[in-house]
This record gives C-alpha cells, sequence and structure tokens, in this order.
C-alpha cells in the first residue's frame, strides 16, 4: 500500500534549524494528526514535503521511492484560504486548473467537486471575495482534490475561521476521508481538533519529535512531559 | 466607474481629452501660423495679433506653443514606453536568473534607483548625444530603474503567493503560471505607475529641452520655446509663460490621469449603504439594582455606514470576571471600546446609562482606574520606546509620579506580574521580549493604578496554549488579590468558560443571552447552543459530525426587523423574522429569543 | 556593540564597491560615445596633431584596461585632470562651484523638512479618522499642485513675480544672503509639498497603529500621544524620503542654477555637456553620482540608530 514516510527531515534556514530530523509515516487511509506550538516547525514539514522548503538532509519518500515534486498525487491546503486564491479568477475556474479532462467533462467535474465540499456549483463563477472565510476554505478543499490526490497536507486550516464555520470545514475533510479513503497530513495547534479528525498523533517541539502515538493513548496516557503540558493547557476542562 | 462621474474623474477626463485633441489636431490647424515668419514683428509683446507675443522671428508663441503639444506629449509617451518596456524586462531578470546573478541585478536595480532621473538622463544624453533622439533614450534609460524595482518586488510578492504554490503542487505548468496568475496580478500597480510616470517624463523632458539637451532648432517643444522665451522674461513675460503654463497644465494632467487609474483599478464594489439598525426593544427592565464597578443599559454604537452595537445592556461586579463570547463582526470588541471611550471617529456611543464605580462614565476623567488589555501583544507595545518607559508613564501622568519614582513602580509592576529580572527588562525593547513577556507587560502597564475594572480584548487569542494558560492565570491572580473585575471578550467559548464566571453572548451588535460559564451546555438561545457543540472539545463525540451554523451572521451595515440569528436558526417561525425579542429571565439565563431551547420556559 | 560594527562594516563595503561601480560607469561613459571624443570636442576643423596630442595626454592611445586602472588611479589620488576647453583644471573648478551648489541644497533640503514634517503631522493628525474634511481637501490640493510643478518653472514664476514684477528679491546670482530666497525656495517646494504629504499619510497610520491605541487607554495627554509615542515611529518613513529628497535636490540645482545664472557645478555640468568637454562631464558625474551615495549611506545609517529593531534585521 501507499504509505508517506518523512525520514530524518532536517530544514535549515541559515544558521536556523527549523526541523531537526523528524521522522514519521502515514499510513494509505489514516490521517496522522501532527501538533505543536508556533515556531514548533509542523508548517515547515509540510511545506518540504511537497517542495517549497529547502531539505537540508533526510527524505521524503512516497510509496516507497522518492518524492519528486511537484506531485500531483498530494495536495497541500493552506491556513488563509484569501491568500490561497488568485483573487482576479473565480473560484470555478480555480479548482478546474487541477483537473486533468476535456472541457465539458471538466466543467461537470467542478460541479461535483463543489457539490462535495457543500458550496451551490451555480456559485462557480464569481470571484473568492464574494465568499466567506469557511466557504472559501472548502473551495480550497475542493481544489486540492481536483488533482484526485492520494494525499492530502492539511496546514492549520481552520486556524483563520470563526468557530461556527470551522465545524462544517472538519466535517467536509471527515467526509471526504470516509468516501475516498485518501491519507492525510493534519496540522493544527488545536489538540481537540487534531482528537476529532486523527488515528494516530505527533507531538513536536522546537523541531524535534517528542511523542507519537495512536490519538486514544497519546491523549488519555501521555508520556512526554511536553504532551502532558500540552494537554493541560488546553481550556474549557473542568 | 463611478470614480469617472465624481469630481476628481471629471477634472481629469477633460484635461487628457484637452491634452489629446491638441496633440492630434494643434499642428494641423496652426502650424502655418506658428512657422509664418513675421522679420516686421520680432520680439513683440502682447497684442491682439499676438496675444502672447513673438519670438526671435517674429512667429507667434501661442500657436508654437499648441502645436508644441503633439511633440513633447509624443516624446514623453515614447520615452515612458522604453523606459517601462526596459524596467520589466529588467525586473523580471531576478526571478528568471535564479539566485546568484538575480541578486547581482536586484544589487543593481536598488543602486540605480538611488539616483536622481534627470541627473542619469542628463549623464546618458552624453553617450547618446544632444538632440531629441538621445533624450527620448537617456530618459527612458532614467525611468528604467522604477519601473524594474517595482516589477522586481511585485514579481516576488506574486510568486511567493499561497496561490502560485497552490497551482504549481497541481502540476501546472510554469509557463502558465506565470502568464495566468503571476502576470495579470503584477499587471496593475505597472499601469498605474505607467500613466503617472507619464506626467513625470514629460516635465523632464521639458527640462532637458530647456537645457538644451533634447529637440533641436528647428523643431520646438514645450521646454525648447521656454528656453528661448526665458531671456526675455523682464521685456515680455508672457512668451516664456506661456510654455511653462503649458508644461505645468500637461504635467498635472497626467498625474491626475494616473491617480484616477489607480482609483479606478482599485475601487471596492460599491458598498451598501447602512440603514441604521433597530435599538434595543423598549420598556426592556434594567438589570438588577446592585451597585456594579460598571453598569451599562442600551449601549449603542453608530457609524455612518454600519451601527456595530445596537443595544447591549450588562452589570460587572466587583472582582467578577465577566465573559463576552462572539465571532467576528459580533461587536464584541467595539463594545470593549465603547467604554474605554477608544470607538474611532466617526463612531458615536449612545447609552442609556453607563456608571463607572457609581458615576457617570466619562472617559476623560477615567484616568488609571480602567486598563486595556489587547489582542496582539506585538503591536499594541510601542516598538520605538523602552518598555520601562511605557509602563511608567501612566503613573507620571495620572499619579504625578517624578520620573524616578515611577520607574521604580513600573519595576515592581513587572515584577508582579512575574517577569523575571524585571530591572534590565524595564529598559529593553518590546521586540527583545516574547509573546508571552509582551502580554504580561501589557497586564503590567495597566497596574501601574490601581486599576477597578480590566478590558482584556483577545488577549490570549495570539499566544500558544501553554502560554495562554500562563496569562489566564495571571488574570485571575490579579483579580484575586486587588479585585479587579475583568470584561473578558473572546471568539473562544472554551477559554471563556474556563475563567469566566458568567457569559454574555453577542450576536450582531446585541447580546442575545447571558449565563452563567457553567450552564453553557445548557444554553436557551439557539445561536449559544451551536456555538458550544460546533466547538470541539477534549470530549467530542468523534463519531459524530460536529454541528454547524448555516449561512452567515448578518454584516453590521445590514438591517433586519425580527431577531438578527432567525435567517439561520432551525427553530425560526414566522414571528422570529419580523419581531425582535426582547430580554428575558429565566432560570439564572437571561436570553433574547422567542423560543428558547429546553424546559427552561416552563420552570419559568 | 558588536553588531554595531557588523552593521557599519557591511555599508560601508556596500559603499565602497558602489564607488567602483559609479567609477565603471564614468569610464564606460566616455568610451561609449560614439566617434573619437577628443575629435568630437575639438571640433571637425582642429589640426590632426592638436587631436593627437590631447589623446596622449589623455592617455587614450592605450590600451582599455592599462586606461581603467590609470583612471582609477588617478580618482584615487583626486587627479581629475583638466577642461577639454579652457584647460583649466577640473579640481579648481569644482573647488569654486562646489561650495554654491552644496549651499543651495542644503538650505532648500532644510527648508523642505523643517516646514513639511511639523505641517505633515499637524494635517495628519488634524484629519485623522476623516476628520476636518475641509482642511484635508485644502492641503491635498496645495502640496499636490507644489509637488507636481516643476523646480525650474517654478523658479520661472517666482522671478517673474519676485524679481520683475514686484522686484523684492535679485532675479540673478548669490552675490547677497537675499539673494538665496528665490532659488532654495524653487527648490524646496515640490519635495516639501510631497515630504509633507508622506508625512502626513505616515502620522495617519501611526495613529491608526494599535500601539497609539494602547497610549490613548492609558489616557495619556495630546503632547505625550503625538511627541512620544507618534513622532519617533515615524522617522524611518521620514528619513528614507529625506534621502530621495536630498537625492533630487541634486539634480534640481543644475535646472534652478541655470534660471538664476548661479555659477555652481550645475551650471558647469550643462556647459560642459554642451560643450563636449568630457573630462568635466565625467568629474561631475563621479561628484554628483559620489553625492548620491553618500547621502544614501547616511541616511541608511541615520534610520539603523532610530530604530532600535534595526540591529535584530542585521543579523
Amino acid at each position: 500500500m501507499s504509505e508517506l514516510t518523512v525520514d530524518g527531515l532536517t530544514v535549515r534556514f541559515g544558521a536556523h534549524t527549523a526541523v531537526d530530523g523528524v521522522s514519521l509515516a502515514v499510513p494509505a487511509g489514516s490521517v496522522l494528526g501532527l501538533a505543536g506550538e508556533s515556531g514548533s516547525g509542523k508548517s515547515t514539514i509540510a511545506r518540504a514535503i511537497v517542495g517549497m522548503a529547502p531539505i537540508s538532509s533526510g527524505s521524503v519518500r512516497y510509496d516507497g521511492t522518492p518524492l519528486r515534486t511537484p506531485d500531483r498525487r498530494i495536495q497541500l491546503v493552506f491556513q488563509d484560504p484569501a491568500a490561497a486564491l488568485d483573487p482576479r479568477r473565480s473560484i470555478g475556474s480555480s479548482i478546474a486548473e487541477g483537473v486533468r479532462a476535456k472541457r465539458t467533462a471538466r466543467r461537470a467535474r467542478v460541479r461535483e467537486l463543489l457539490e462535495l465540499v457543500h458550496i451551490d456549483p451555480a456559485r462557480a463563477n464569481l470571484n473568492p471575495r464574494e465568499f466567506s472565510g469557511g466557504q472559501l476554505q472548502r473551495v480550497c478543499l475542493a481544489r486540492a482534490l481536483a488533482a484526485e490526490p492520494e494525499f492530502l497536507i492539511a496546514d492549520e486550516i481552520t486556524s483563520a475561521l470563526d468557530v461556527s464555520v470551522q465545524g462544517a470545514v472538519l466535517n467536509v475533510v471527515r467526509e471526504i476521508q470516509r468516501e475516498t479513503g485518501i491519507g492525510i497530513l493534519f496540522i493544527s495547534h488545536n489538540l481537540a481538533v487534531l482528537r476529532y479528525l486523527a488515528d494516530t498523533m505527533a507531538v513536536l517541539r522546537a523541531g524535534k519529535l517528542v511523542e507519537q502515538a495512536e490519538t486514544e493513548t497519546l491523549l488519555g496516557a501521555p508520556e512526554h512531559e511536553y504532551t502532558k503540558q500540552l494537554i493541560d493547557a488546553v481550556p474549557g476542562q473542568e | 466607474m463611478r470614480q469617472l462621474t465624481r469630481p476628481l474623474g471629471l477634472t481629469t477626463l477633460v484635461l487628457v481629452s484637452v491634452t489629446l485633441l491638441l496633440a492630434v489636431f494643434g499642428p494641423v490647424l496652426w502650424s502655418a501660423r506658428a512657422d509664418s515668419i513675421d522679420i516686421d514683428a520680432m520680439r513683440q509683446g502682447m497684442s491682439a495679433a499676438h496675444p502672447f507675443g513673438t519670438d526671435y522671428l517674429g512667429r507667434d508663441v501661442l500657436a508654437r506653443t499648441l502645436v508644441a503639444t503633439r511633440l513633447s506629449v509624443l516624446l514623453a509617451l515614447l520615452a515612458t514606453v522604453l523606459g517601462a518596456a526596459l524596467g520589466i524586462l529588467l525586473g523580471t531578470l531576478p526571478v528568471v536568473l535564479g539566485r546568484r546573478i538575480g541578486g547581482l541585478v536586484v544589487a543593481f536595480i536598488n543602486l540605480t534607483v538611488a539616483f536622481p532621473g534627470l541627473l542619469l538622463a542628463i549623464f546618458f544624453g552624453v553617450v547618446f548625444g544632444v538632440g531629441a533622439d538621445g533624450a527620448v533614450l537617456a530618459l527612458a534609460v532614467a525611468l528604467t530603474p522604477n519601473f524594474a524595482r517595482l516589477t522586481y518586488t511585485r514579481a516576488v510578492a506574486v510568486a511567493e503567493a499561497d496561490f502560485v504554490s497552490a497551482a504549481r503542487l497541481l502540476g501546472v505548468p510554469r509557463a502558465v503560471v506565470i502568464t495566468r496568475h503571476v502576470v495579470p496580478n503584477i499587471a496593475e500597480p505597472l499601469v498605474v505607475n505607467f500613466a503617472s510616470a507619464i506626467g513625470s517624463a514629460l516635465l523632464s523632458f521639458a527640462a532637458l529641452s530647456y537645457l538644451g539637451f533634447g529637440v533641436q532648432p528647428p523643431s520646438y517643444d514645450w521646454g525648447r520655446l521656454l528656453n528661448e522665451g526665458l531671456p526675455r522674461i523682464y521685456t515680455d513675460p508672457a512668451s516664456a509663460l506661456l510654455p511653462g503654463f503649458a508644461i505645468v497644465f500637461a504635467g498635472i494632467t497626467f498625474v491626475l490621469a494616473g491617480e484616477l487609474t489607480a482609483r479606478l483599478l482599485t475601487a471596492e464594489p460599491p458598498g451598501h449603504r447602512a440603514a441604521p439598525r433597530e435599538t434595543a426593544a423598549p420598556g426592556e427592565p434594567e438589570p438588577g439594582g446592585e451597585h456594579g464597578v460598571l453598569r451599562v443599559v442600551n449601549l449603542r454604537v453608530r457609524f455612518p455606514a454600519a451601527n456595530p452595537v445596537c443595544g447591549a445592556s450588562f452589570t460587572l461586579h466587583r472582582g467578577e470576571i465577566l465573559g463576552l463570547v462572539g465571532e467576528s463582526g459580533s461587536g464584541k470588541s467595539v463594545t470593549g471600546a465603547a467604554i474605554a471611550g477608544l470607538v474611532p471617529h466617526p463612531g458615536q456611543v449612545e447609552a442609556e446609562r453607563l456608571e463607572f464605580d457609581g458615576e457617570p462614565l466619562d472617559p476623560a476623567r477615567l484616568g488609571d482606574r480602567l486598563a486595556m488589555v489587547f489582542q496582539d501583544p506585538m503591536s499594541s507595545l510601542n516598538p520605538a520606546l523602552r518598555v520601562g518607559r511605557q509602563l511608567a508613564e501612566v503613573a507620571e501622568v495620572h499619579r504625578n509620579a517624578d520620573r524616578r519614582s515611577a520607574m521604580a513602580r513600573a519595576v515592581d509592576r513587572l515584577r508582579a506580574v512575574r517577569i523575571r529580572d524585571p530591572e534590565r527588562r524595564a529598559a529593553q525593547y518590546p521586540h527583545e521580549f516574547s509573546g508571552g513577556m509582551r502580554q504580561r507587560a501589557m497586564i503590567g502597564m495597566g497596574l501601574m493604578g490601581e486599576p477597578r475594572l480590566i478590558i482584556a480584548d483577545e488577549p490570549t487569542t495570539a499566544l500558544d496554549v501553554t502560554v495562554q494558560r500562563d496569562i489566564l492565570g495571571l488574570l485571575r491572580e490579579v483579580r484575586d488579590t486587588q479585585g479587579t473585575a475583568v470584561l473578558f471578550v473572546s471568539h473562544d467559548i472554551a477559554v471563556v468558560r474556563e475563567l469566566a464566571s458568567r457569559v454574555l453572548v453577542m450576536y450582531a451588535g446585541r447580546i442575545v443571552e447571558e449565563l452563567p460559564a457553567s450552564a453553557l451546555d445548557t444554553a436557551a438561545h439557539p445561536y449559544t447552543r451551536a456555538l458550544v457543540a460546533s466547538s470541539p472539545d477534549l470530549r467530542t463525540d468523534r463519531s459524530l459530525p460536529l454541528a454547524t451554523i448555516e449561512g452567515r451572521a448578518p454584516d453590521a451595515t445590514e438591517e433586519l426587523p425580527g431577531c438578527p440569528f432567525a435567517p439561520r436558526c432551525s427553530y425560526a417561525d414566522e414571528r422570529c423574522h419580523t419581531e425582535l425579542p426582547a430580554p428575558r429571565d429565566l432560570a439564572g439565563h437571561r436570553v433574547s429569543c422567542w423560543h428558547p431551547i429546553g424546559a427552561l420556559e416552563v420552570r419559568a | 556593540m558588536n553588531h554595531w560594527l557588523v552593521f557599519a562594516a557591511r555599508r560601508l563595503f556596500r559603499f565602497v564597491v558602489s564607488l567602483f561601480v559609479l567609477a565603471v560607469a564614468t569610464f564606460a561613459m566616455v568610451h561609449a560615445i560614439p566617434g573619437d571624443p577628443v575629435r568630437v570636442a575639438l571640433g571637425l576643423k582642429a589640426p590632426a596633431a592638436l587631436v593627437t596630442a590631447k589623446r596622449h595626454d589623455l592617455g587614450l592611445d592605450l590600451p582599455l584596461p592599462q586606461q581603467f586602472l590609470d583612471y582609477l588611479q588617478r580618482l584615487c589620488t583626486g587627479r581629475l585632470g583638466s577642461s577639454l576647453i579652457s584647460g583649466l583644471p577640473v579640481r579648481r573648478l569644482l573647488s569654486e562651484q562646489l561650495p554654491a551648489t552644496a549651499q543651495l541644497a542644503c538650505y532648500a533640503f532644510l527648508l523642505a523638512v523643517l516646514l513639511a514634517v511639523p505641517l505633515g503631522m499637524f494635517v495628519g493628525v488634524r484629519t485623522r479618522n476623516g476628520r476636518a474634511r475641509g482642511t484635508e481637501a485644502g492641503f491635498v490640493t496645495v502640496t499636490g499642485f507644489f509637488s507636481v510643478i516643476p523646480d525650474f518653472l517654478l523658479a520661472v514664476g517666482l522671478v517673474f513675480v519676485f524679481a520683475v514684477t514686484l522686484g523684492w528679491f535679485p532675479p540673478a546670482g548669490l552675490a547677497s544672503p537675499v539673494a538665496f530666497v528665490l532659488p532654495v525656495l524653487a527648490l524646496a517646494a515640490a519635495p516639501g509639498a510631497l515630504l509633507s504629504r508622506i508625512v502626513r499619510v505616515e502620522t495617519r497610520r501611526v495613529l491608526d497603529a494599535p500601539y497609539l491605541r494602547t497610549a490613548r487607554a492609558k489616557r495619556l495627554p495630546d503632547r505625550l500621544l503625538y511627541l512620544r509615542h507618534a513622532l519617533p515611529n515615524l522617522l524611518t518613513s521620514t528619513l528614507t524620503m529625506s534621502g530621495l529628497i536630498l537625492g533630487s535636490l541634486l539634480a534640481g540645482t543644475v535646472l534652478v542654477e541655470n534660471i538664476f545664472a548661479i555659477p555652481g557645478v550645475g551650471m558647469q555640468l550643462v556647459q560642459s555637456v554642451l560643450n563636449k568637454d568630457y573630462p568635466v562631464v565625467q568629474a561631475l558625474a563621479i561628484v554628483f553620482g559620489g553625492a548620491a551615495l553618500l547621502i544614501h549611506l547616511v541616511v541608511d545609517i541615520a534610520i539603523a540608530a532610530a530604530d532600535p529593531r534595526s540591529t535584530i534585521r542585521e543579523r
């Protein structure tokens, strides 16, 4: 089965080591939640996997072979949906960019993708500014799915959203995952969000991997002191 | 397009049309008159036959000035087109050439931008030779660095944009990415720059011709005419002033054209102008007669185009932490700002009652009894002043403390908010602090006096969870040790639940529910319920989809006759859409809803 | 203070490299002239022997690399050659003419900055958040007008009104202190207007900044709000702008000196270019270019000194 493996990944920017020897494995069809605070290197890992950050050492493999980017089988969804869509193009045409099909088939596929993320396909011709943040994030998900990827990286995709629309985005991610069996690397600083989606979880601190386990295990019986601190700090626990 | 009918747009259109018409038809109409030599009328002043006099060969100055329009505009245009083309080429080089050689090109661009354009043009004129052709080339070269820099900075910004990365990941070919995403997003500022560059090229060209480097006789542009007329400014000022006026006129025309292009391209779609929202339902009972730290009855904040707060009432007791929850645009932050007297102009704050410490609230007399903590601790501290100074000035202003004792107090307060080594820290600038420390310093700043109330507006939103926990602990500690009341404004219901004893839920400028923090799970208002259910916590059932709220919140410009939540509410009926529900007390909840959830109503 | 040294060394290095580029450019300038510069300068009728002699004097008969090395060496030792036309040493020309130009530029710069910064700040404070629309419209119109009018045309207008019509000021020369008034006004008007517009926009930006909201929340008096909290944050952009203004004043002097018949390097530049007096043009290119680079360097250092965060950026 196809599996995304990150082995001893190190990313340096000048003298600063953003990611320090991180190894992860995400089996096909499973969701790995990557937790960490700001500056822990979680976004850099995402960018390194898709070739947007320079890999100093270590490797990223997919299906056992080294990944050559860009690879349509792996798609990234960004934190700020407004910045991730070309402001001058309709959302439909942004999605269509990823579809490899003839014109009529492409249009049908765009409709299908919009329906999948619960956006009215009739609005495909509108520009991004006509949509709310939560809707735009779902459009971004649809665009990523247009490439029919086997693997999705979601980098803090709900952090810029209001709570009432965050739920809708998370639900869509879950539906997609269940229906298509796609593998997901879900990155967030919010443990509750990760707990809701992830099968396994990894905790990152200052570029290093601290702990990795099944979600229930990691949250229920954390081994590392830092993981315990993070869990304790989650607000709203009586 | 509305810009075109505004005064600026109309003026610009008229000026541009006049200039272009003159450029096209001027030579056709007046060439003969401009070139006819009249030896009897050499160097004449103003007369009926020659309104602006004649030149050294008796030619009519007015006709010559009008005819010169074409050449002056044409040369400026030519130089600008050439300069823009060269600049765009040079500006894209670093993007294409890769890091090392590209870096050299960038350094070169930055170096040349430092040189004044006119000087560059003069020196390049030396190489290209004196004359119109040489001057066009020289001016083009002089305009190049600006276009190059603009192209380069925009190209880099766009090339790093997420939407470009997304297209690459989808396997869109590089060339397509550039033509489809990068170029259109760079074009706009270039077009704007082009329009105003014509204006400055026109002025520079006139200067070159005036100095004798540009157009050579027998051809003439405005600069040349000025050159010929200026020596006679004592005897016949008109013949020198007219070409000068023409240059200024055309210069202003093109600068305005640039301004108009900028406004046309960046114009937002016309925003709907707001009808004012209904104010709170009349006859609302005043909440509790008890004497609190803060008492707010029917607070409204109006702006010309929006009403972000339309009728908020609540009381804050001594030593109480009151949570104010809502999503973006709900009016929660404006409510906090209104109490602190920080609503920006032209916002109007009105309230039936607004009492602080038992007296009518007067922001000017609040002094240091009310403190505020803001969301982004980096930008909320002045980057140019030392942290200690920023704290100390509170004591200097409000307690008439001298510099030394004020600084001692500042150090003491930094220690009180558990900043280590406060003496050293007080002498540092905010950028030397970590995010959490900055927020501590902000709270310490609020504690310079003996505040009765702290308004904390999303104070932990920009912080990591572990730091957030510290800050929440600090706020609690301040409340416990000093009896300070806290109005805690946040979008995060989990944080509010943890910190506050009572919670106000705000939606579309109104407080829709007031309830004990412990009762959030059994909230009566459908919106509060949905808000709680849609944010997952560590106990959420993973097998079920999360609750969602369909649609979007009305923005502050919209007017709804009924309950503002009705369009998104599954319980809404006819009445909800037409009639605004008044707040009612229901078993410890105070809720504005026609159909509160649960058996609460029955019990009440 | 260690990073200050690193910073200064780096900037100085950049300055030296830029000077070198400038030397190359001025060298290339003369060699890029189509044909033989000496022949062009002396005219077609000049005897061949004279041309050859001049060529030899200027070292133009040597191989290019040798010429360039000689040129660099002469620059470093300050030997700038002599005029093709008058035969006077360029150094003497400069020592006579530079002071007038430098004085003009400095007075104009001081006038522009001293007027523009307080005015821009005052109007910025008055018109914050859309207050005082009338003041705003008036300010924008007047400064817009003055920033568009080129200095040489304003000079013409000033001469016409104050020298010709009213006779208050002399129309030419720099013989008396009064004679400075018109040229300095002409030079300072456009950059001053532009600077005051930028200071106003920056003032409004700073007044909207969260840290000013904090200062207001502390209920500081207006004096502290604007002078202590806003002003230091305006410095960076004002300094950057000031550098550009000083640079543009260099170009302005060329024109204004010609209109007021002031014997400065600007006047000399125009004469030399028209007379194809290349050694002088070359020397003046070095002077003007070097001045622009020096301004750049000083502004960079001033910005670094004014902004407490700049040391971080340099790391």
